[in-house]
C-alpha cells in the first residue's frame, strides 16, 4: 500500500465513520446541535424585534443573530471536539487494540491522521449541518458571504486545533478519562483565561503607550479572537481589547489569519509529537 | 526464518530479557516455554516490532526487524496475549478493516476472508458482531486476522490462554493445519502440556535467559531425563501413595488422563513402601512417582542404566510385569532444566 493511498483512503478513518454513523447517536447529535442553534436564532430574533414592527430588511438584527450564532457555534465545537478526540488513542490502548494496529503496514502517522480526521470530521459535519440556520440570516441581511467564508475557515482550523490538542493528550495519557479531563481542562482554561491575560497585559500592568508585543500571543492563540476578527461587526469589537498595540482596523482584522497560521503550526507540532508517542520503535525505554 | 541474537531488554535497573538467542527454522512450530514473567511476551513484542530492545538483533528471513520494521511487519502476523475488539463491528468488517490496514488488494479479498474464516471455523459468523463472540471465537478471529496478509511467520503469544479444553484442541488443530500450509509459528505458553503435542522445537526461557533451545527430542535428551514405567504384579500397600509422594521430585502434577490404560487395570496406591525403597536404591534413579497405578522412574544414563535398573529390580525379587521407557513430557524436561521453578 502506498503511503499516499493510506492517507487518502485511511482505514482508521473509514472504520470510525462506519461505526459512528451506524447508531442513532450520530443523527441524534446532529439534530440536537442544529436544533440548539435554531432555537438560539429564534430567541435572539424575538428579543431584537421586541417592540418593533417586522420589516424585510433588518441588517442590525441579522448582524446580531449572526454574531450570537457564530460564538455559540464556537462554544459547541469547544465542547464537542475534545469529547470526540481525547479518547481516540487512549481508547485503543485501553481496548488493547493499539498494538494490533501498529503491527499492520499503516504507519503511526497514518493512524494519527486517521484518528484526527475521524474525530474532527464529525465536528465539521455538525458545522456544515448548521449552514441552513446561518442561511436564514440572509433574510435580514447584515453580513456578507465573504465574512461567512472567513468564519468557516477559522472554524475548520479551530476544530483541527482542538482535535490535535485532544489527540496529543490521548497519546500521552494512558486512560481515556484522564485524557478527556486534561484536554477539556487545558482548552477551556486557555480560551477563558487568555482574554483575561490580554486585559491585564494591555490595560492594567503595562504602559498603554508602549505595550509589550509578546502579549499578542493571547490574541493569536485564542479561537474566539480569531473568529471575532474573521466575522466582522459586531463581533470584531472584541478585538478592541488589543487596541493599545493593534491600533488600526487592518491590524485587528489580521488577527484571524495570524491565528490560523499559528494554529496550523501548533497542529503540525502536536501531530508530530503524537506520532512520536505512539511510534513503537522510536523511544528507547 | 527467525533469528534472534543476544536480545536484551532493560526496564530501568530491571533486566527482563538477558541475552536471548535462538533460531526458528522455516516450517516449524517453535514452542516458547517459560513461567509467567520469564520474558516471553517481551521477547515476542520485540520480534513483532512493538518494542525496541536495549541490545541485540532480530532477523525475519534476511530482514533486520529493527532496521526495517515495515518490511518485517509485512512478513509477520502477531497475536498478543491480551487483545480487544471494536464495538459495533461485524466479523466481515473487522477482517476488511485489517485487510485495508495491511494493504491487501480489494480484488479477491472477499474470497480470501471467506477461506480464512472457514479455516478458523467462523464462516457462519461472518455477519455477527465481533463483540458478541465468545472468547474462543475471538481468539480464532484474531488468528484469522493475523493471516489476512499471508505472512510467513506467526507470533502467537499464549493463543490458548483462557480457553476451555475443546477450544484448546481446536486451536491446536488450526496451528497444525497452518504448519501444513507452510507457515512458521512461534507460539508461547506457560502451560507445557499445551505445546507438548504440537511443537517441533522448543525454547525454554527462565528468568530472562534462554536455558534450552532446539528440537523437542534433543532438548529431552540434553535434559538427561528418561522415564521408565514399571508395573509390578500383586503387591498392595495402603499408604504407598504417600510414601511415593514423599520421594517425588518431578512429574508431581501430570495432566489427568495421561495413561488411561494403566489406571484401568491397577488402582493408584498399589505399590508397597518396600518396593519403592528398592527402586530408589538403584543406581541412576533420580525419583520415583506413582501414577495411574504404575511407577514412573526418572533415570539418568543411557540404555545400560535402564538394563541395570531392570536387573536390580529382578534381583530384589520384585514381580516386574511391565518395564518400558516413556517418552518424557516437556514438564519433566522443563523441571529438570530450570531446577524446579514455577510451572
Amino acid at each position: 500500500m502506498s503511503a499516499r493511498w493510506g492517507f487518502v483512503r485511511n482505514p482508521v478513518f473509514l472504520r470510525e465513520v462506519r461505526v459512528r454513523m451506524r447508531s442513532w447517536r450520530a443523527p441524534g447529535l446532529i439534530v440536537l446541535y442544529v436544533g440548539l442553534l435554531g432555537l438560539l436564532a429564534v430567541l435572539i430574533f424575538a428579543a431584537a424585534m421586541q417592540g418593533s414592527e417586522p420589516v424585510g430588511f433588518a441588517p442590525g438584527v441579522g448582524a446580531i443573530i449572526y454574531a450570537a450564532l457564530a460564538m455559540f457555534q464556537l462554544v459547541l465545537l469547544v465542547l464537542a471536539v475534545p469529547g470526540l478526540a481525547a479518547g481516540a488513542i487512549a481508547g485503543e490502548r485501553e481496548r488493547q487494540t493499539l498494538d494490533l494496529l501498529l503491527v499492520t503496514r499503516l504507519s503511526p502517522a497514518q493512524v494519527v491522521v486517521g484518528k484526527l480526521l475521524a474525530a474532527t470530521g464529525f465536528a465539521l459535519l455538525l458545522m456544515f449541518a448548521s449552514l441552513p440556520v446561518f442561511g436564514l440570516i440572509f433574510l435580514f441581511g447584515g453580513f456578507s458571504l465573504y465574512r461567512l467564508g472567513l468564519s468557516a475557515l477559522v472554524y475548520v482550523v479551530t476544530v483541527l486545533l482542538l482535535g490535535a490538542v485532544s489527540l496529543y493528550f490521548s497519546a500521552v495519557l494512558r486512560r481515556t478519562q484522564t485524557a478527556v479531563v486534561a484536554a477539556y481542562g487545558v482548552i477551556t482554561t486557555w480560551i477563558l483565561l487568555s482574554p483575561l491575560f490580554g486585559v491585564l497585559t494591555y490595560h492594567v500592568f503595562f504602559d498603554r503607550t508602549n505595550p509589550p508585543v509578546w502579549g499578542l500571543l493571547f490574541a493569536y492563540t485564542n479561537p474566539a479572537f480569531g473568529l471575532a476578527a474573521a466575522a466582522g461587526q459586531p463581533l470584531s469589537e472584541l478585538t478592541w481589547l488589543y487596541s493599545p498595540i493593534l491600533s488600526t482596523d487592518a491590524a485587528r482584522e489580521a488577527i484571524w489569519w495570524k491565528y490560523c497560521l499559528i494554529a496550523l503550526l501548533i497542529i503540525g507540532l502536536l501531530l508530530w509529537r503524537t506520532v512520536q508517542r505512539i511510534q513503537p520503535l522510536k523511544a528507547k525505554e | 526464518m527467525l533469528r534472534v541474537e543476544g536480545l536484551v531488554k532493560r526496564y530501568g535497573s530491571v533486566e527482563a530479557v538477558k541475552g536471548v538467542t535462538f533460531t526458528v527454522q522455516p516450517g516449524s512450530i517453535y514452542g516458547f516455554v517459560g513461567p509467567n514473567g520469564a520474558g516471553k511476551t517481551t521477547t515476542m513484542k520485540i520480534i513483532a516490532t512493538l518494542l525496541r530492545p536495549s541490545d541485540g538483533r532480530v532477523f525475519i528471513g534476511d530482514v533486520d526487524v529493527l532496521q526495517n520494521p515495515g518490511a518485517a511487519r509485512a512478513r509477520l502476523g502477531y497475536m498478543p496475549d491480551f487483545f480487544g475488539v471494536y464495538d459495533n463491528l461485524k466479523v466481515n468488517e473487522y477482517m476488511q478493516f485489517y485487510a485495508d490496514c495491511y494493504g491487501v488488494p480489494v480484488a479477491g479479498r472477499d474470497r480470501l476472508i471467506g477461506s480464512l474464516l472457514e479455516l478458523v471455523n467462523l464462516a457462519d459468523k461472518r455477519e455477527a458482531y465481533v463483540d458478541g463472540l465468545s472468547r474462543g471465537m475471538k481468539q480464532r478471529l484474531c488468528l484469522a486476522r493475523c493471516l489476512v496478509h499471508d505472512p510467513d511467520l506467526l507470533i502467537l503469544d499464549e493463543p490458548a490462554s483462557g480457553l476451555d479444553p475443546r477450544a484448546r484442541v481446536e486451536m491446536r488443530e488450526i496451528l497444525q493445519e497452518l504448519r501444513r500450509r507452510g507457515k512458521t509459528i512461534l507460539v508461547s505458553s506457560h502451560i507445557l502440556a499445551e505445546l507438548a503435542e504440537m511443537c517441533t522445537h522448543i525454547g525454554i526461557i527462565h528468568e530472562g535467559r534462554m536455558v534450552a533451545s532446539g528440537p523437542v527430542e534433543q532438548i529431552q535428551r540434553e535434559a538427561g531425563t528418561r522415564v521408565i514405567e514399571v508395573r509390578l504384579a500383586g503387591g498392595r500397600a495402603a499408604d504407598a501413595s504417600d510414601a511415593a509422594g514423599a520421594h517425588a521430585q518431578a512429574g508431581a502434577s501430570k495432566p489427568a488422563g495421561a495413561h488411561p490404560q494403566a489406571g484401568a487395570s491397577e488402582p493408584a496406591g498399589a505399590m508397597s513402601a518396600e518396593a519403592l525403597a528398592v527402586i530408589r536404591s538403584a543406581p541412576g534413579v533420580r525419583s520415583v512417582t506413582v501414577e495411574d497405578g504404575g511407577l514412573r522412574v526418572s533415570l539418568e544414563g543411557e540404555d545400560e542404566a535402564a538394563a541395570a535398573l531392570l536387573a536390580h529390580l529382578v534381583r530384589a525379587g520384585l514381580p516386574v510385569v511391565h518395564f518400558a521407557e516413556l517418552k518424557s513430557k516437556l514438564e519433566d524436561v522443563f523441571m529438570a532444566i530450570t531446577g524446579g521453578g514455577e510451572r
